[in-house]
């Protein structure tokens, strides 16, 4: 009777508020912008770290994949994260997103620290709470779409407010594609039913590790107008990592990491600034 | 060279993937090889004791066995001893008798009980020692043999387990009552659970009715003689009946019956292994065919590079080569141990001598060419498959889709066809019984091929429709139950044993039933203790293995018939599990396909016994009318006064002897047939003859015969016909048909007389059985018990009421059968590898997926569930299929069968249930080591698997 509606033990502790965000920001030097310091009392944060690292192996293979990390993600906005490969982008989205965990330091999604947390609980909290998009291959192959969307749902023993699914399901456009395979699909319909999913349970949050970077131009546009309704229409939390200064122009933010530590940030970006500030991060 | 590296190399990368194809050959070659290393090792060691016996002697007289019609037996005189000894080439002849039957002589213990063997017969002869330096025969190891009327000695064996000693009085129960004997001496013969009652030879010919009379005369030839010089001595003076024949010839005559039962024990071992290797073949095939299609973007690359297609196919082959020598010397391996255990086990009874165990060189080549010739034939479609992957194959991103061959479909479809035309073909009835049988057994194995060729047609369907909810939860439910019960019974049955092996308990009395003697258990030593230890442990892991797989499965199956109702989760666990095993239909279906024979035979073995069961207590209700019956324990024929006897007890209504032997018709070359003679009391309600024409006129004065329906319909014969019967003295009767007996249970083929005429044309036939009814107005109890306490005056005879006899064949059936499932249960080992190794590729083949799930929300216990539920539904695709075979076989077979033996088809509902929950074992057992290793999976390193 666990994979009822679960309600996943957390600790009672800090509301990801202002107050612990404030905190945050006096213990977290060096990184020099203080995320979110902008916005007003009124937006609280869907997911945020603190002082977070995640070492891989040991000794002489040591890597410090993220450095003493500390964000956070506000709740109903658009979030890109950029950086050159191998900077600790996906590391971060998997750690936040509860599938694997920090080396040190906190995370918290909603009110809930995350390293305290057994694997169940962690599934219980990714199928409830946290929304996931891969870059490519995120669908069962022997279920329609409409079964991949509400699998997180169908696990959870919970049925679909229907509504909602209807809501979803038009505004990806898939409504006469709901009872094909994945490999009826093109790439970029496969993302959207992925996004669909993600969308499906309500999460706090959605994570997508650069979830057009498997498709042509044409369909990354239609996913990221998708994302961008999500969050305008939904009031959907969404955290993407992207390559592309296009994509994340379709952001509310852009946060820049380097060697595992967040560098710099833009606030509604757009494409040009994106690129200067790359272009200035790349000397 | 470099493919020779690539099966090497596919070898090691797949050897976790592998090792469970080798488990597979290697058990079905150990039972191969342990089934030749058996009986190599048992004809080894009875023909040991024969020629121990026989050491001594050079030649033997003995009297003639086979009979041609109408031969009379020869008699070997005593006086014919003296005239041997006689002859100069000649230095010792002595004569020896054996009583006919077993049981007949029976010391009686303290209670005044007979005391037998548990695990063999009690012999009674006249004593052979080694005298004057003759080896052979039995050894005195203490006391003295023999001499006098009163004078017996025993076995050591028997006296130890009797509790006799040297000097005793003991009182023996004989044909013609008790008698009392002085115990004077113990010898030992190599027969473990043999017990021996020795007489000296003139006690022993009174004692066995043979006055006058040897059974057999050893001959020691003079020194510097040729056993051949004394054959040509002894021949003139042998009587009709009678022949002489020399040591090796004697060897071979005793150990002509052991050698056969061996030879029959061999081959029986060995169909049964071949059964088992036969599954395995469907394995291994599974496993190549799912390691090639794993390999395709591998295979595509090497082809895109400029590997050939037939370079392709020899890795691929070579490998299974490979892949099979393992598994054979592995199983030859195992033969050897698990010979050799049972030959130490032998050994540590006792009475044995000491055993080796034979290694042919026939064995080894054959285990190793069986083995390795299943693993190629089971790859050569994979590896053809291979080498036909082109080198797009390597591009494309998802795996090419398994076409559904054509060839397979039109190849399944003929081969299927074939099979079931063999059987049809068989039951037209027109090739004997032998025939037929042989034809239903080549029809159903070109069945059970054809079906598994086309299985995976219907393997996607049959799965989404057996799939459902309800069925699989309620079938794991029960497992769940069952394997929490059993895991715990294991778990104390094998710390038991355990604690019991190392002695701590000291001896354990088990109290002995209805009346017999408590049995005292000693802790075991040597080979038992090391196969208590083994056994112990055995029990122990797999009653752990249940009770962790056991209670998950009850708890997912509970949920899972409850969420069928309400609508939770589990149902979707359910659904991603149909579809994993509809998606793979050919890999569901040779899974299936290596469960569905071990089970189809299962449930031909099921029909059949319970289809014997149920005609045998058909005619026992209908055409038998005795309600007692009398016979010798071990066949012997019965005392003569016994019919009087019982005759004359209060209650009984009506008695009569059975006799049979053997008549000719048509002169010398003519046919034979048999003759049952019984009292032909007119109105005997003992037999119900059917008679379908005629009447009894004339049998009882020994004018007219009554003939059997099928030898009626045979000859022509009809009622007022004449026919000459020629009996086993060579007089020729004229007799009158009277009647024809419809009821051929009894009298299949075979002439009806009176036994007058009967006894009149041959006097030495004994009686082999008698029946008797009893009246209706008297207690049916009181007059069965009365019965058989008369039997209690005669060794060796037993009286058995209609339940009884009912009882012993019930008894019998369930022995053979529970001996049958037992030796198909390796079979059924074999085919729950297959579908672990199932289990274990599927999860290895959808590592990416899996992690997916787990990432979007699936809990391990989730993902146990869904791989716990894909196993039951595949076991349970096989089983159904095996027992729809089953059945099917099963009535071929009762129709191939001839109606004397089974005359009905009955289906053993109960059986069949218990095999269904077997399926629900087998799934959630095999399901359970392959999901906890899927559940370990990290979902982001799963993820990245792809
Ligand atoms: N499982 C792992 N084991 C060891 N090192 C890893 C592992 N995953 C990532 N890394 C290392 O951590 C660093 C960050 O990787 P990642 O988060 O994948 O970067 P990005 O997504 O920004 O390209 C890289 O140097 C990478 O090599
Ligand atoms: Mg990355």
């Amino acid at each position: 009777m666990t994979d009822a509606a679960p309600t996943p033990p957390g600790s009672p502790d800090p509301s990801p508020g202002w107050e612990a965000l404030d905190d945050m920001t006096t213990t977290a030097p060096p990184v020099p912008p203080t995320p979110g310091s902008d916005l007003s009392d009124t937006i609280g944060l869907a997911a945020y770290c603190r002082n977070a690292s995640k070492i891989y192996g040991q000794g002489d293979t040591e890597v410090r994949a993220l450095d003493d990390v500390t964000v956070g993600f506000e709740t109903g906005r658009f979030t890109s994260i950029m950086g050159p490969s191998g900077s600790g982008k996906s590391t971060l989205m998997q750690c936040m997103a509860g599938l694997d965990t920090f080396t040190l330091g906190q995370t918290y999604v909603g009110s809930i620290e995350l390293s305290s947390l057994k694997d169940k609980e962690l599934t219980l909290l990714r199928r409830s709470k946290i929304g996931f998009v891969f870059q490519a291959f995120n669908l069962i192959p022997t279920m329609s779409a409409e079964e991949n969307i509400t699998l997180p749902l169908d696990l959870a023993g919970a049925t679909a407010d229907k509504q909602w699914m209807d809501q979803v399901v038009a505004t990806v456009g898939l409504a006469d594609r709901l009872h094909h395979r994945p490999n009826e699909l093109s790439g970029g319909q496969q993302q959207r039913v992925a996004v669909a999913r993600a969308l499906a349970s309500r999460p706090d949050i959605i994570f997508g590790d650069e979830p057009t970077g498997n498709v042509d131009s044409k369909a990354g546009t239609e996913i990221l107008q998708f994302m961008r309704r999500a969050v305008d229409e939904f009031h959907q939390t969404i955290v993407m990592v992207t390559h592309d200064p296009v994509s994340a122009s379709y952001s509310d933010r852009v946060l820049f990491l380097a060697d595992g530590r967040i560098v710099d940030e833009i606030r509604n970006p757009t494409e040009d600034g994106v690129f200067d500030k790359m272009r200035h991060l790349g000397d | 060279m470099t493919i020779i590296k690539l099966a090497f190399r596919g070898i090691k990368v797949g050897l976790g993937r592998l090792g469970l194809t080798v488990l597979a050959i290697t058990l079905g070659v150990g039972f191969v090889s342990g089934s030749f290393i058996i009986s190599d090792s048992l004809g080894k060691l009875f023909d040991g004791i024969v020629s121990e016996a026989n050491a001594g002697l050079d030649a033997r007289v003995q009297a003639i066995d086979e009979l041609s019609f109408g031969q009379q037996p020869g008699v070997i005189p005593d006086t014919l001893v003296d005239e041997i000894q006689a002859l100069n080439r000649v230095a010792d002849a002595e004569g020896f008798v054996v009583a006919e039957g077993a049981n007949r002589f029976l010391p009686l213990d303290a209670d005044d009980e007979p005391f037998t063997s548990t695990s063999g017969p009690t012999l009674a002869f006249s004593y052979q020692g080694e005298v004057d330096g003759r080896e052979g025969g039995f050894e005195q190891v203490e006391g003295v043999a023999p001499t006098g009327p009163g004078s017996v000695n025993l076995n050591i064996e028997q006296a130890e387990d009797g509790g006799f000693a040297i000097g005793d009085t003991i009182t023996f129960q004989t044909p013609e009552g008790r008698r009392d004997f002085e115990l004077d001496g113990l010898v030992d013969f190599p027969a473990p659970g043999v017990y021996f009652v020795l007489f000296d030879l003139e006690t022993a010919q009174e004692l066995f009715d043979k006055a006058g009379q040897l059974d057999e005369i050893a001959i020691q030839a003079a020194p510097g003689t040729l056993p051949s010089d004394v054959l040509d001595a002894v021949e003139p003076l042998l009587p009709d009946g009678v022949e002489v024949i020399d040591q090796a010839a004697a060897n071979s005559a005793d150990s002509e019956d052991f050698n056969q039962i061996i030879s029959i024990l061999g081959n029986i071992l060995l169909a049964f292994a071949l059964i088992a290797l036969f599954v395995s073949l469907f394995i291994i095939y599974n496993t190549f065919a799912i390691l090639v299609s794993q390999r395709i973007q591998e295979i595509g690359l090497l082809r895109a590079i400029g590997a050939t297609g037939a370079q392709i196919r020899s890795s691929i082959l070579i490998e299974a080569g490979l892949v099979g020598a393992l598994g054979s010397v592995a199983g030859i391996g195992a033969g050897i141990g698990v010979a050799a255990l049972i030959e130490a086990l032998f050994e540590s009874q006792g009475g044995f001598p000491e055993t080796t165990t034979v290694i042919s060189l026939r064995t080894v080549l054959i285990a190793i060419a069986v083995g390795l010739l299943a693993t190629m034939v089971s790859a050569l479609i994979p590896a053809f498959k291979a080498g036909r992957i082109s080198p797009v194959e390597a591009i494309r991103q998802e795996g090419s889709h398994p076409h559904r061959g054509r060839g397979r479909i039109i190849a399944g479809s003929i081969i299927t066809v074939t099979g079931l035309a063999a059987v049809g073909f068989g039951l037209s009835g027109s090739s004997g019984v032998t025939g037929t049988l042989a034809l239903l057994g080549i029809g159903a194995v070109f069945t059970f091929v054809g079906v598994a060729l086309l299985s995976g047609l219907f393997a996607g369907p049959a799965v989404m429709i057996l799939g459902r909810s309800i069925p699989v939860g309620v079938l794991g439910t029960i497992s769940g139950v069952l394997l929490l019960i059993g895991g715990l019974a294991l778990v104390f049955g094998g710390l038991s044993a355990l604690v019991f092996a190392s002695g701590a308990t000291g001896e354990i009395t088990i109290p002995g039933q209805n009346g017999a003697d408590d049995q005292v258990l000693t802790a075991p030593t040597g080979a038992g203790k090391v196969l208590t230890i083994l056994l112990g442990s055995g029990f122990g892991v797999l009653g752990v293995l249940f009770l962790f797989s056991g209670p998950r499965a009850l708890a997912d199956g509970v949920r899972l018939v409850r969420d069928s109702f309400t609508g939770g989760s589990e149902r979707k666990m359910v659904r991603i599990a149909r579809e994993n095993s509809a998606r793979s239909p050919q890999r569901t279906a040779a899974t299936a396909t290596a469960l569905m024979i071990g089970l189809a035979l299962v449930t031909l073995v099921s029909v059949l016994g319970e289809s014997l069961r149920a005609s045998l207590s058909q005619v026992l209700s209908e055409s038998v009318g005795a309600d007692l019956f009398v016979n010798g324990e071990f066949g012997e024929v019965l005392p003569d006064d016994f019919a009087i006897r019982l005759s004359g007890l209060e209650g009984i209504d009506d008695v009569s002897e059975y006799r049979s032997a053997d008549v000719r018709v048509g002169g010398p070359n003519g046919e034979i047939y048999g003759v049952d003679s019984f009292t032909a009391s007119t109105e005997s309600r003992i037999i119900d003859y059917g008679l379908d024409a005629g009447s009894f006129d004339g049998v009882a004065d020994g004018t007219a015969v009554i003939v059997s329906r099928s030898l009626a319909d045979d000859r022509g014969l009809d009622v007022g016909d004449r026919i000459a019967l020629e009996f086993e003295d060579l007089e020729t009767e004229d007799l009158e048909v009277a009647g024809i007996a419809g009821n051929e249970n009894f009298l299949e083929g075979s002439f009806i007389t009176d036994n007058g005429l009967f006894i009149e044309h041959n006097p030495d036939r004994g009686i082999e059985s008698i029946g008797a009814t009893i009246a209706d107005d008297v207690d049916f109890e009181t007059v069965s018990d009365a019965a058989k306490a008369l039997a209690d005056d005669y060794a060796g005879v037993q009286v058995l009421n209609n339940e009884d006899l009912q009882e012993q064949l019930e008894t019998g059936i369930s022995a053979l059968l529970v001996l049958i499932n037992g030796l198909l249960g390796l079979a059924l080992v074999v085919a729950f590898f297959g579908v672990v190794n199932t289990i274990v590729l599927s999860v290895l083949e959808r590592t990416h997926e899996i992690g997916l799930l787990r990432a979007v929300g699936m809990t391990r216990q989730q993902l146990m569930s869904t791989i716990r539920w894909e196993a039951i539904m595949v076991s349970l695709f096989g089983t159904l299929l095996g027992i729809t075979l089953g059945i099917l076989f099963g009535i071929a077979g009762v129709r191939a069968i001839p109606d004397s033996v089974i005359s009905e088809v009955s289906i053993p509902w109960l059986t069949l249930l218990i095999i269904v929950i077997m399926a629900g074992l087998i799934g959630v057992l095999a399901a359970y080591l392959p999901a906890r290793r899927a559940a370990k999976l990290n979902p982001l390193d799963a993820i990245a698997s792809l």
